[in-house]
């Protein structure tokens, strides 16, 4: 087991430095760019709680630091693909399930760093601006709500990877992303019960949470979810794992 | 075998000095400089919050200055087979909470099934919990992580070898509460309102510490591994013991607003100290065993 850790992470490592640099990218870049360009300080941007663009700034590239970090994340499953590793691999003490569970390991710890990095870096900001997160838009609540996101696109996405090879995988991801995009277009269109309003004047520094009922209860189970779908997916990756080998012709 | 002894009490003495000095240094000088309350609510509340980490970089810092490796570090999750360890070490401060809401019925309240069922049925209470008690835990875990990779992780296995599995739940416990004295003195943990304050509060401290060790200490040996622990610490620093206040019955809010930090704590510890007490008895049964095996083995190789 020790050693496929160690092959994972030397594999990988590159991945991981690009990963918290993501973060790194995906939270101070904007702040100190628009600073700069304003001509401000960061304190002042980060204090300016009623400009809807600069926290529109500040979602959009943490979204595209999720959706970078997730890419990466699916480099993981990219390596090892030949049909003579997977019968090697089958054969190892450790089986097919050592092996996945590393990569699903891997995959976890990999979320794992970004939302931690985002969190220091989200508090670095507001230290060095001298102000409280409570002050200032925080996005930790953000980032918590993009890792369950994360991993449950994770869960629904590796499952495809193994069993059907990188490229339909990447299809069927891009299907996947596209259907839940369109639900997500229908839900902010159509807003239920007001709550996409109601988080956008959270977003927007408006309003404060104060979702309740059902959603509230849907909000929070949602973690749940999210997690217990990622350990089926593992399970459910063992099972595919030599059906998606046999798919390789080396 | 005896310098190996003397080698063992000196990584002791250096990971004690540096997970101290890390702590306690930094936060005397922030608590007289920015103030505690600024330093732990305020402006820096997040950051004070990575102090955690002090006694993992202790652990890395002393394997580095003592050239002793990376071996024993238990970073495996040890997963295979032990999945019910990381749901124990999840639910353990949850247990705690429903203990102490029973222990609160019963001396304050009365069983009334009406409301119970009002509580858990109440989609905003469950919402609350969730969202506010298990969503945040993975940050949490790597908070906790902190302090296990170093106590549990380096500390309480070196102790062992020299104390037994009892010593070093005693005196290892002893010492983690004593690293937390800073925050006790000006009232973090238990307030600063209660007889005896802050002296009280330190022993309390590391009596909390003895027991709760005692359930880490055991979590941490089954697996071999330090994430049932942290996920165990993890779930404690979130609160998950409130859930047991869903299960509170017929406490009228004027005995509720009543309790102070102090006693509220103090209820805790007493069902840390039940818990506590029968995992120090399967540390203990554990060692027995452990010992019996290996003499019959000997005993074998001999024949």
């Amino acid at each position: 087991m020790t050693g496929l850790i160690y092959k994972e992470y030397k594999q990988n490592r590159i991945l991981l430095l690009l990963t918290a640099a993501a973060a790194f990218a995906g939270i101070i870049l904007p702040i100190t760019l628009t600073a700069q360009i304003m001509g401000t300080g960061i304190k002042e941007i980060l204090l300016r709680q009623e400009e809807q663009l600069i926290n529109g700034i500040k979602l959009i590239s943490l979204l595209v630091a999720y959706l970078a970090s997730g890419f990466m994340q699916g480099l993981i499953f990219r390596s090892d693909n030949r049909r003579i590793y997977s019968e090697f691999i089958a054969s190892t003490p450790d089986g097919i399930k050592g092996y996945m569970r590393i990569k699903y390991e891997l995959t976890f710890m990999m979320s794992m760093l970004m939302l931690i990095s985002c969190n220091i870096f989200d508090n670095l900001l507001a230290l060095i601006s001298q102000i409280t997160t409570d002050d200032c838009y925080s996005c930790s609540g953000v980032v918590m709500i993009l890792f369950y996101v994360q991993l449950l696109l994770r869960s629904l996405e590796i499952p495809f990877t193994v069993r059907f090879g990188i490229k339909q995988g990447s299809i069927i991801k891009s299907i996947i992303m596209i259907v839940l995009m369109l639900i997500l277009t229908v839900v902010v269109l159509t807003d239920p019960s007001g709550i996409m309003t109601h988080i956008a004047d959270c977003i927007a520094g408006n309003d404060e949470i104060l979702i309740t009922g059902t959603p509230k209860l849907l909000m929070g189970v949602f973690p749940v979810v999210s997690f217990m779908s990622f350990c089926l997916s593992y399970k459910v990756s063992c099972r595919l794992y030599m059906k998606g080998a046999q798919r390789n012709e080396i | 075998m005896r310098s190996e002894n003397k080698a063992d009490i000196r990584r002791i003495l250096i990971f004690i000095s540096l997970s101290f000095g890390l702590f306690w240094i930094p936060e005397l000088i922030l608590d007289n400089t920015v103030g505690f309350d600024e330093w732990h609510d305020g402006q820096y509340g997040m950051i004070s919050a990575y102090e955690m980490l002090v006694p993992a970089i202790a652990n890395a810092l002393t394997r580095l200055i003592t050239k002793e490796g990376w071996g024993d570090s238990k970073l495996h999750f040890h997963l295979k087979g032990n999945v019910r360890y990381y749901v124990l070490g999840f639910l353990q401060p949850i247990a705690a909470g429903i203990m102490a809401a029973v222990t609160m019925t019963v001396f304050h309240g009365h069983p009334d099934a009406g409301e119970l069922v009002d509580r858990l049925t109440s989609a905003d209470d469950i919402a609350f919990l969730l969202t506010n008690m298990i969503a945040p835990i993975f940050f949490m875990l790597f908070l906790a992580f902190g302090e296990e990779f170093g106590w549990r992780g380096y500390l309480y296995p070196k102790l062992e070898k020299a104390f037994g599995t009892v010593g070093s739940v005693v005196i290892g416990g002893t010492i983690w509460g004593l690293w937390h004295t800073p925050l006790i003195i000006h009232g973090y943990n238990f307030g600063s309102d209660y007889a005896g304050a802050p002296y009280t509060g330190i022993i309390l401290m590391c009596i909390n510490c003895i027991f709760i060790g005692a359930i880490l200490t055991w979590l941490t040996k089954k697996t071999d591994s330090i994430y049932p622990a942290s996920l165990m610490h993890a779930s404690n620093n979130m609160q998950t013991l409130n859930i047991g206040l869903l299960l509170v019955m017929g406490v009228s809010d004027d005995v509720l607003s009543k309790i102070t930090p102090f006693q509220g704590n103090v209820i805790l510890i007493i069902q840390e100290v039940i818990l506590g007490t029968v995992f120090m008895i399967l540390l203990m049964n554990g060692r027995k065993k452990a010992e019996k095996h290996i003499s019959k083995k000997a005993v074998g190789n001999v024949r």
